[in-house]
């Protein structure tokens, strides 16, 4: 069993590796990140997932859920660390199987995946007391600095399900029964119709799916790919859209090997939100901005897109469609916090079928509305929704590690790595 | 009972009160909060309501029933005016029921809670207030014609205690607001030392924590900043500093010693030890009794999974070997450094006439509270840090104490940037993470429009802000800049200047933060953090007492 492979085995059992072992995962791992793009080029089929924050059992109900990897191709939308118990074995895991199996698993920067929102929000804190120094948290923030901003799957089906029920929407509930399947409407209402549960109540009423040239053309940003580039593609953020980029081209100018930055395109992507509003508006979480559904389609349009999915906002129910299913939300974190009662979704696109994709039938599609223009069809996409996995097995520490306000000895230093004798510098909270 | 010389009451007649405003505009202000009267007095406050609320008297050492200490003792005086504030919390909590959660989907937070923000803010301002009804007239003696009342001094710290309106959130913030609602009162004379101690700390602090939680459950409202499993606890902070205090039988040991408690005294063996926080039977039983437990079982009740997984803080206080005396001084050690030492905490805390900011005083005594509940043998009284005649005394008496420049507004909550904006923004607040470089809008800016907050930058950026798509009141006017091509000049039109703009990668590539933020390793970090530009610094300089990690 080759290193790697035995640092994949004990942190598949939630179990740290030697902090020398980290060093060289991290170093291998930049090493590959290094040549991927702002933008990864990813194949359908593949697995969309969500912020994951360090929940580590119930990533391993994901890959139970979604199959395992490398059988099943995953692409991560970031915010895998803070607030959870597990921040460490969670990325350190997700890191060890995208170096093993490269093209198998796409990593993507969330805005937790950053120095200073590490340092408030929980990461520094659990590698401080893990393994006693920051030695760790360091290496992972230099991997951090390398990972794509976003990702563009290609080549994605049009429907999901079998020959005989062909759908463009399945979600399969908690237990793996299907709960909701949805057929393509043909008839130019397209998905937006008001009785569709997966959609937000009205959007706000502008049309903005009306397409004019073929798709593929115009400032696409699948130019790199030679398959499917003709149904679209969808662009993986785990924010959202910038006031800076309108075009799918102009992220793929960043230079991203940096600290997250506090504003401008790379900032945004990382911290944006989609909202009910007309245009921009300010985030109130003091980074990035809010962008409403005109933004959205008009971005699409522009970039021959079918679909965006992003993260990095709970939803109660795992996935939440948005304008006109333009945009979509996915949330990997079940019970977010041990507290906030939710389930977790992972979304399936599935693999374009010869002589059945959605280019064959795309220009017949109706237009809809005033019948200008034409609806541009999404994805097939299966939304598998889950729990948080079962806890009973996890059983209570031995050791209680006291904190330094604790002690008489506020300068107490002592460690191994990966076993107790932990020392706490400072936790914060506010 | 403790000596309370720097808390002495001020004449509401005489005295000057100011609207009070947020004076923590940076993170490059926290220092400047820790030297100052506001903050000797909340930490001389805490300190003496800590003292009150041991059986191990501080001074003399003597240990009395513990029993007499608990929640539920029938022995603990609440007097008229501390039993005023009770019921004004009381009919608060009251007004829930007016303001039921709003059914159906929704994201996280529930925004029936600004229905309820919006009935106690009419409830508490105006002419029949609820504050004259329960506050001790002598209180809120009647001020001249155009001078500033108390009641219009006092009104934003109540208003302030009870979550962010527009965030959907609650935290350690709003409950420091709280905590200086009280104090306010107690420097206007509104209670009597060495009489309302139990009562405040004990009684009224377990009704308010009692309306809080209501409200979190209610409308599931978002802990403030949470960190998650990082954190002591989600919302609450002074539960566990008074309630280690209700439990301290004996001073704080070293694990290396022996204890020496007192064998004849009462109701010493009922007094639960610091690892039952992981037996829920006993979490149960004693979660009416003790604020502490009262804590743990709220914890119990609103997260499920393994305590020591969710809570690691709590539990690993749980394994300290000196005994509650050892937790009750580490909790307010940290109550220091988390939360009046967090920029993003503070950074909403008002100052006024009685919470002063002042100026730097070299005769302020500077040094951060560093002990709980005194060992008699160690110290005597006068040890005690923070006391004598410091700034403290000077807080209201002298012509400094008057801010000098308090806009007159009308009184809004502190927490809440816009009560009346779009509920558009608030719906996007759910359990999200905010920068912690954010920073108040009114500190960037002037225009009075209050939608939101900026992403912090250098002062120098600061008196020039750069234009934002949206900064208009009114966003539904905002379009995106290269859609219309107007509004702003930023971002340029498309051309080839943007294209060279998203080459170079975010705005502020060229400026030093983001140079530095390229360089390798240690020094870029270093330097980086020299720059002072957010949240990094929270936790490198928030603490003054103890060096934080430098985070590398």
């Amino acid at each position: 069993m080759s290193d790697l492979d035995h640092a994949i085995s004990l942190l598949r059992s939630c179990k740290p590796i030697p902090e020398p072992a980290v060093r060289e995962l991290c170093y291998k791992a930049r090493e590959l990140l290094i040549e991927e793009s702002n933008v990864q080029l990813v194949d359908a089929p593949v697995t969309i997932c969500g912020d994951i924050h360090g929940q580590f059992h119930d990533l391993m109900e994901l890959f139970r859920v979604g199959g395992d990897v490398p059988e099943t191709n995953y692409l991560f939308m970031g915010d895998f660390v803070d607030r959870g118990f597990y921040s460490l074995e969670s990325f350190l895991l997700l890191l060890s199987l995208k170096v093993r199996y490269p093209d198998r698993i796409t990593l993507i920067r969330g805005n937790h995946e950053s120095r200073q929102i590490t340092t408030v929000y929980g990461f520094y804190d659990e590698c401080l007391r893990k393994y006693g120094s920051a030695n760790v948290w360091r290496y992972c923030c230099e991997v951090f600095d390398y990972l794509a901003l976003g990702a563009l799957v290609v080549g994605a089906g049009s429907f999901v399900g079998d020959e005989t029920e062909e759908c463009e929407v399945e979600v399969v509930g908690v237990g793996g029964d299907v709960v909701t399947r949805l057929k393509r409407r043909d008839d130019g209402a397209g998905l937006m119709n008001a009785a569709n549960p997966l959609q937000e109540g009205s959007a706000s009423g502008g049309d903005g799916g009306t397409v004019g040239g073929p798709p593929g053309s115009g400032a696409s940003g699948s130019s790199g790919g030679t398959k499917g580039v003709n149904n679209g593609a969808v662009l993986c953020v785990h924010g959202g859209l910038s006031p800076l980029v309108d075009s799918v081209d102009k992220i793929r100018l960043l230079d991203r090997k940096q600290e997250v930055p506090h504003e401008g395109a790379m900032c945004d992507l990382l911290w944006s939100d989609p909202d009910e509003i007309d245009g921009w508006g300010l985030s109130p979480r003091g980074a990035g901005f809010l962008f409403g559904a005109d933004i959205v389609k008009h971005f699409n349009h522009l970039n021959n897109l079918t679909l965006i999915a992003r993260a990095h906002q709970l939803v109660m129910e795992g996935f939440k469609e948005m304008f006109d299913s333009s945009i979509v939300t996915v949330w990997s974190a079940p019970n977010y916090c041990y507290r906030c009662g939710n389930v977790a979704a992972i979304l399936e696109l599935g693999e374009e079928r010869n002589g059945s994709g959605a280019g064959a039938q795309w220009s017949a599609t109706a237009g809809r509305g005033q019948g200008s223009g034409v609806v541009r069809r999404g994805p097939g996409r299966r939304y598998r929704v889950f729990e948080a996995a079962p806890q009973d097995s996890r059983g209570m520490p031995a050791k209680k590690p006291v904190a330094d306000y604790f002690l008489v000895n506020i300068t107490f230093r002592r460690r191994k790595p990966g076993v107790g004798g932990f020392s706490w510098a400072l936790f914060r909270m506010t | 009972m403790a000596s309370n010389t720097d808390l002495r009451p001020i004449d509401p007649a005489k005295h000057i009160f100011a609207i009070p405003a947020k004076r923590i505009h940076v993170q490059e202000d926290v220092p400047h909060f820790i030297t100052s009267p506001a903050y000797k007095l909340i930490t001389d406050f805490i300190l003496h309501l800590n003292a009150s609320a041991s059986p191990l008297n501080p001074v003399t050492g003597e240990l009395r029933n513990p029993q007499n200490y608990t929640l539920t003792s029938p022995t603990i005086d609440v007097s008229p005016e501390v039993d005023g504030i009770i019921q004004l919390i009381h009919k608060l909590e009251a007004l829930v029921a007016q303001a039921p959660p709003d059914p159906g989907p929704r994201r996280f937070g529930n925004t029936a809670y600004r229905h309820w923000y919006a009935l106690v803010e009419d409830a508490l301002g105006g002419p029949s207030s609820l504050l004259d009804q329960y506050l001790p007239a002598s209180v809120l003696t009647p001020k001249g014609e155009g001078e500033v009342t108390a009641k219009q001094e006092l009104l934003p710290y109540l208003l302030g205690s009870f979550g962010s309106s527009q965030r959907l959130d609650y935290g350690t913030g709003h409950e420091l607001s709280f905590l200086a609602f009280l104090c306010g009162i107690w420097m206007l004379g509104g209670f009597q030392a060495g009489r309302d101690e139990l009562g405040l700390a004990l009684k009224c602090l377990d009704a308010y924590l009692h309306l809080v939680r209501r409200l979190v459950t209610t409308y599931t409202l978002e802990p403030a900043g949470s960190h998650g499993v990082w954190g002591l606890d989600d919302h609450s902070f002074l539960p566990y500093i008074f309630g280690s205090a209700e439990l301290t039988t004996h001073p704080p040991t070293d694990s290396s010693s022996s204890s020496t408690v007192p064998a004849n005294v009462e109701g010493l063996e009922d007094v639960p030890k610091p690892g039952d926080v992981v037996k829920s039977l006993v979490v149960e039983r004693e979660r009416l009794r003790n604020l502490y437990f009262g804590a743990i079982g709220f914890i119990y009740d609103v997260k499920k999974g393994p305590f020591w997984e969710h809570s690691p803080i709590l539990y690993d206080i749980s394994g300290v070997q000196g005994g509650w005396g050892k937790i009750n001084k580490g909790m307010i050690k940290m109550f220091n450094a988390e939360v009046l030492g967090k920029f993003p905490v503070v950074q909403h805390f008002r100052f006024g006439s009685i919470f002063n900011w002042g100026r730097p005083d070299s005769s302020a005594n500077t040094t951060a509270i560093t002990a709980g509940i005194q060992t008699p043998h160690a110290s005597g009284p006068g040890a005690r840090t923070g006391s004598g005649a410091g700034a403290g005394s000077s807080v209201s008496s002298g012509p400094g104490a008057r801010a000098p420049e308090n806009p007159i507004t009308s009184t809004a909550a502190p927490w809440a940037r816009n009560p009346t904006q779009s509920p558009t923004i608030g719906s996007n607040t759910d359990f999200t993470t905010r920068a912690p470089w954010d920073i108040p809008a009114s500190t960037v800016n002037q225009t009075g429009s209050t939608v939101g907050r900026f992403p912090a930058e250098s002062s120098a950026s600061r008196t020039a802000p750069r234009p934002l798509p949206g900064r208009e009141p009114s966003m539904e006017d905002a379009r995106a800049p290269w859609a219309t091509g107007e509004a702003d000049k930023h971002p340029p039109s498309p051309d080839i200047t943007q294209a060279t703009e998203a080459n170079l990668g975010p705005r502020r590539t060229s400026s030093p933060d983001s140079k530095l933020a390229t360089m390798e390793g240690e020094e870029g970090r270093l330097r980086r953090g020299s720059v002072g530009t957010g949240g990094v610094r929270v936790a490198e300089t928030g603490d003054l007492r103890k060096k934080a990690p430098p985070p590398h």
